[in-house]
């Protein structure tokens, strides 16, 4: 299993910060409050849902085959110490 | 044991950790199962056979990455590369539920995400999921940091099109390309 894989470096890039959406006035009423909102809604969905894919693979077992592999390459390199 | 033997063994280890990462970043680039544990194998192959030449200290993820990246450039430069499947990559690994709060689910993230080119799915996952650093992501991809920040751009202006589209209602479009499947790829759902 992997460590931490989300340093914090970086982290701004995947947030409404890095989007320079306008900030919320809270006496706007035209709906540009709402739109930027939204906006920074589906930023966040897409580091959240990144990550999450990402890790959803991290998380599998590994396939037999490639198990077997590391098995035999690791039993192979013992032999050799 | 000696001191070379104990970094040895530490590397190798290190090495066998990291591979559920590589297979991560696998998948995303190929968009096939089948094809990404293919090229986690050759990566780990080429990986142990040069273990010698990666230098201590430095970041393993970042070399191995590099390995799989240019074995998959490469096979597909050969014609190797077989034909995405952009709706089962990610389809059998993947709940579909959907997701209570009203968000968008994860799968229909997943078929939005494999729409990408290659070459900003691979920005998105080095940089946002697996936490390279943009200078480490240039020299994976061979590239200028700025076109590292490029692609990230446009890749994520792109994914918020195409979630801002679906909160509306209308499902994520996958892009007809010559090199991706159809929904009726027997491959489907595997």
């Amino acid at each position: 299993m992997a460590g931490r894989l989300f340093p914090d470096r970086d982290e701004k890039f995947w947030t409404a910060e890095s989007r320079q959406m306008p900030e919320e006035d809270p006496k706007n009423t035209d709906g540009t409050g709402d739109d930027a909102n939204r906006s920074s809604d589906i930023d966040q969905q897409i580091t959240d849902n990144l990550r999450k894919l990402y890790q959803s693979t991290v998380d599998e077992e590994l396939p037999p085959a490639l198990q077997d592999l590391l098995d035999r390459l690791k039993a192979q390199d013992q032999g050799n110490d | 044991m000696t001191e070379a033997v104990a970094t040895s063994a530490a590397t190798r280890d290190e090495l066998v950790g990291l591979v559920p990462e590589l297979r991560a970043f696998a998948l995303s680039l190929s968009r096939n199962p089948s094809v990404a544990d293919d090229l986690v194998q050759e990566t780990v192959l080429k990986a142990w056979a040069k273990l010698d030449s990666f230098e201590p200290g430095t970041n393993m993820r970042a070399w191995l990455f590099t390995i799989l990246r240019n074995t998959f450039y490469s096979d597909a430069r050969k014609g190797k590369r077989e034909v995405a499947d952009v709706d089962g990559a990610y389809a059998a690994r993947l709940s579909q539920k959907p997701d209570h709060d009203g968000r968008l689910a994860l799968r229909d993230f997943a078929v939005a995400f494999a729409t990408l080119p290659d070459d900003q799915r691979e920005v998105l996952i080095l940089v946002g999921a697996s936490g390279l650093s943009y200078e480490e992501a240039a020299r994976t991809c061979g590239c200028a940091v700025g076109t590292i920040k490029s692609r990230l751009n446009r890749g994520r202006a792109r994914l918020a099109e195409l979630l801002d589209r679906a909160e509306d209602g209308a499902a994520p479009q996958t892009e007809a390309t010559p090199q991706l499947a159809g929904p009726t790829d027997p491959k489907r759902g595997r």
